[in-house]
């Protein structure tokens, strides 16, 4: 009984860990042309400009990389929100981080300044994640309730949503509407190195803020009284989880669109396995999300359909059925 | 699917020549096309004074190559409410866009004249002969058709040593397969079309590692590279192709060139042939 | 350890809630809050949790201002309500008193005891495996009576921990409670019933319209005078044995309107 309590998720986080690391692994392994990947890993080790390491460094390897830090994120930002919220619908959007974050990209693009410099795009998507945070504060700011904070994310994705569709109504060009709208949609298809340069450092510093929350979200299990008799201030958590949502997800929907369902559906699955312990499905949510973007990114390579699904619609593919099965067994136990 | 396609594309395109045959023995005079590719050819080939209407999208410098002409006539956005103003006596539509305005239209028994999508350059012919013929101004459209074909001989014939392989990245909406007015294209102008080679990637986006790895010559951005942003221009950034540098040739054509049926296929292919030979060029000395 | 609050005064907008409250407690004692509903005994209890700032007064704990987690060691919260939001085990549920002491990393030994020791002293040992939204009403409060009592503070305050429970568990946990005073822990409990008030607190705080309006014995605080006047009830009083015990009988007319401070003086 004792060994139970203290036992800690350590044995599902690092099961869940190599599972990523051998998507990831899956993910450089599966392309769309023959690619010899010891040769091309015997050329890039060696610093050979073959064009198998080429491919192998500069498209492969940033595709699953990528992929792993987008589901961590999206995962652990959900399982976080969820947490927060106290509420199962909670996803990483709720508050409208992700919503803004599509904005700035789109209004870089229409700007113009897309073109100007590679980074523009991802530049644009963190700037909009950073004014949703701000908006946030303003609007939910000192002393607010939960629900004041939930208002105002859906104040903002509710505006930016419409900011969006008024950039797609005014574009000057009547194909740049298609491309926003797939590139909305999410993908991890042709991202570089650069990209990954440009996510991590705001990624882990989310991440950080996020997972150093976790005994305060297991407080919060009881209610927000007894949280703080607990010792936690809550201004300072929703401070902080607001902050490390706004680093994650917004640096995610900055450099591959928006993907949905993975931070709703994750935190779902892995919540029974640790207990139901919010804290603890903080790690293991962001190992299950990396797990389920890599996954569902190496779908896309694998279905005979061509051009590539985008990966936003695969996961909801993935997603929507889980989340009905989900509700039938609510119902049935209810 | 595809030979299927074709034939409904066909039967469609032939049954707009019957309809357009029946819409008006005489000229058309108030014009309104609701398409940008039929702005194009009525611009060119009705008179200025019978044109009551074209696409705003005529007038985007980026979009269309008439947009100096489409300015000094009226503009639509589609809708059957503008179209019935001018009391047209010969509406032109795309067959793909604007739908449910073309039925009402069609409803109210207005003479509407639907274009295809040609897929060869004789489908190109054909359309724009029958578009000619449906303003009354068939001369106009022979003209055309021979002055097209005059250029087309008057351009270098490509040399048979090698076709440099070239991809069409990111294309907007159109189809880039075999079979395709595209692939027409790249064919005249000496090219293979490596997306159709390996039967893949009929349309839409090709995923760079393939760029990479099949070796490609030749990759077409379909953009204006100048000042219309898009986000086809987001690979050029790619760190991979800019490593690649000098083994692999780039060309930014913007979509008003080779979108539509018209005279400006010719410069199409004109600019493809040119980066062509750059690329036969590096080739011979390196 | 003992906690002061003076002069607390609190407002919800214009209307004020708490006026001017003085009230100290310590170890060792049972202190039951009463009042009619909307007297501010929920409020001052908060208050005296470190939940909410007052508007006006200080509250000192043992000549000090603890907050945060220094507070959080040596006082527990027994919520309102009973709020859990997640489908935990009673073990798990129970183990987040000691956040206060452990924050991350495993639970060490010390956690593990106390657990354990509140387990046993709620009574719930049987029930460690069970998850929290299968147990009854009853169940479940003593479980986070469990959760309050692993904190290991000197101090618990409890709000209406009885008022939806079987009189079986009303019993249990005023017992569960009372124990705990009498193992020299200080506890404040806000009751609505009067009659479990009067026979396991050792002093009653009568609140009524944001003020104190007697602070003493149960016996001498639910007089007839002061029932009457803040609860609009009269008792009925009896004994059995040694005992006596009051209950709540009839209303008598409408309840005083004046200013509670006179029925006091």
């Amino acid at each position: 009984m004792k060994a139970r309590l203290a036992m800690p998720a350590a044995g599902l986080n690092a099961a869940l860990a190599v599972l990523a690391v051998l998507a990831c692994g899956l993910s450089v392994a599966l392309g769309y042309a023959p690619l010899d990947l010891g040769q091309a890993l015997r050329d890039a080790l060696a610093g050979r400009e073959s064009i198998e390491a080429l491919v192998l460094t500069e498209i492969r390897l940033p595709r699953a990389v990528l992929g792993m830090l987008v589901g961590f994120s999206l995962g652990l930002t959900g399982a976080a929100m969820q947490g927060l919220l106290r509420n199962p619908l909670a996803e990483p959007g709720v508050i409208g981080i992700s919503g803004m974050a599509a904005l700035g990209a789109v209004a870089m693009f229409y700007s113009g300044l897309a073109g100007a410099f590679s980074l523009a795009l991802p530049l644009g998507g963190i700037a909009g994640a950073l004014i949703a945070t701000i908006l946030l504060f303003a609007l939910a700011g000192r002393g607010a309730s939960m629900t004041t904070l939930i208002l105002a994310g859906v104040a903002i994705n509710s505006f930016a949503g419409a900011m969006t569709s008024l950039a797609l109504n005014l574009s000057p060009n009547p194909y740049a509407a298609t491309e926003i709208v797939f590139w909305l949609m999410g993908s991890l298809a042709d991202r570089s190195l650069d990209h990954v340069w440009l996510v991590l450092p705001l990624m882990l510093a989310g991440w950080g803020l996020m997972l150093a929350a976790a005994p305060a979200l297991d407080a919060l299990t009881l209610g927000e009284d007894t949280a703080t008799s607990l010792g936690f201030n809550l201004m300072r958590l929703r401070a902080q989880l607001v902050l490390g949502a706004a680093l994650a997800v917004g640096s995610a929907v900055a450099v591959t669109g928006a993907i949905g369902f993975v931070g709703l559906i994750v935190p779902h699955l892995l919540r029974p396995l640790v207990g139901h312990r919010a804290g603890r499905l903080l790690l293991v949510s962001g190992f299950g999300g990396a797990l389920l973007v890599l996954g569902a990114d190496s779908l896309t390579r694998l279905l005979p359909v061509r051009p590539e699904l985008k990966l936003g619609v695969v996961t909801a593919m993935i997603g929507a059925p889980f989340l009905f099965s989900l509700i039938w067994r609510l119902r049935r136990e209810a | 699917m595809r030979p299927f396609l074709l034939a409904l594309l066909t039967l469609l395109a032939a049954s707009a020549c019957l309809r357009a045959g029946n819409a008006d023995a005489a000229q058309a005079r108030r014009i309104v096309s609701i398409n940008l590719c039929a702005d194009e050819l009525v611009l060119r080939l009705a008179d200025r004074q019978h044109v009551a209407a074209v696409t705003w999208l005529a007038r985007d410098p980026a979009a269309s190559t008439v947009w100096e002409e489409a300015a000094q006539v009226g503009i639509n956005h589609g809708l059957a409410e503008e179209v019935l103003l001018y009391r047209p006596d010969l509406i032109l539509a795309g067959q793909y866009t604007t739908r449910t305005t073309v039925a009402f239209l069609r409803r109210t028994g207005m003479p509407v004249m639907e274009l295809g999508v040609p897929q060869t350059l004789e489908e190109v012919y054909a359309q724009i002969l029958s578009v000619a013929t449906a303003l009354g101004h068939e001369e106009r459209g022979e003209e055309m058709v021979a002055a097209m074909e005059d250029s087309f001989a008057a351009l270098a014939p490509p040399p048979a040593e090698w076709r440099p392989r070239a991809f069409v990245l990111r294309p907007n909406g159109f189809t880039v397969g075999p079979g395709s007015l595209v692939d027409s294209l790249l064919v005249k102008a000496g090219l293979t079309n490596a997306a159709g080679e390996n039967g893949l990637f009929l349309y839409g986006q090709i995923p760079l590692e393939t760029v990479i790895l099949e070796q490609a010559d030749l990759l077409i951005i379909d953009a204006d590279a100048r000042d219309h942003p898009a986000l086809a221009m987001e690979v050029l950034h790619h760190p991979a192709l800019q490593r690649l540098g000098e083994r692999i040739e780039i060309l930014a054509l913007p979509s008003r060139l080779w979108t539509c049926p018209g005279p400006m296929l010719v410069e199409t292919v004109k600019q493809l042939a040119e980066a062509a030979e750059r690329v036969r060029a590096r080739r011979r000395n390196p | 350890m003992r906690i002061e609050a003076r002069n607390i005064t609190c407002r919800a907008g214009r209307r004020l809630i708490l006026d001017g409250v003085d009230l100290a407690f310590g170890t060792g004692e049972m202190v039951g809050l009463i009042g009619p509903n909307g007297a501010g005994k929920s409020t001052l209890l908060r208050i005296l949790a470190g939940l909410r700032p007052p508007e006006g007064g200080t509250v000192t704990h043992d000549g000090n201002r603890l907050t945060g987690r220094d507070l959080a060691r040596k006082l527990a919260f027994l919520a309102q309500g009973g709020e859990v939001n997640w489908a935990l085990r009673v073990e798990h549920l129970v183990a987040l008193g000691r956040l206060p002491h452990r924050r991350f990393g495993p639970p060490g030994t010390d956690d593990l005891r106390a657990v354990e020791n509140a387990l046993a002293a709620a009574e719930v040992t049987e029930l460690r495996d069970r998850i929290v939204s299968t147990l009854s009403g009853g169940e479940r409060m003593r479980v986070l009576l469990a959760r309050a009592l692993a904190v290991e503070a000197a101090i618990l305050l409890a709000d209406e921990p009885v008022t939806a429970l079987d009189p079986y568990h009303q019993l249990r946990v005023m017992e569960l409670l009372r124990a705990q005073a009498d193992g020299g822990k200080g506890i404040v409990v806000v009751l609505h019933d009067l009659t479990l008030a009067h026979r396991f607190c050792d002093r009653l705080v009568l609140l009524d319209r944001g003020r104190i309006v007697a602070d003493a014995s149960p016996r001498e605080v639910l007089s007839d005078a002061r029932t009457e006047a803040a609860y609009g009830v009269r008792l009925l009083r009896g004994r059995t044995g040694t005992e006596e015990y009051v209950l709540p009988w009839e209303r008598v007319a409408a309840r005083n309107k004046q200013d509670p401070q006179e029925g006091n003086s």
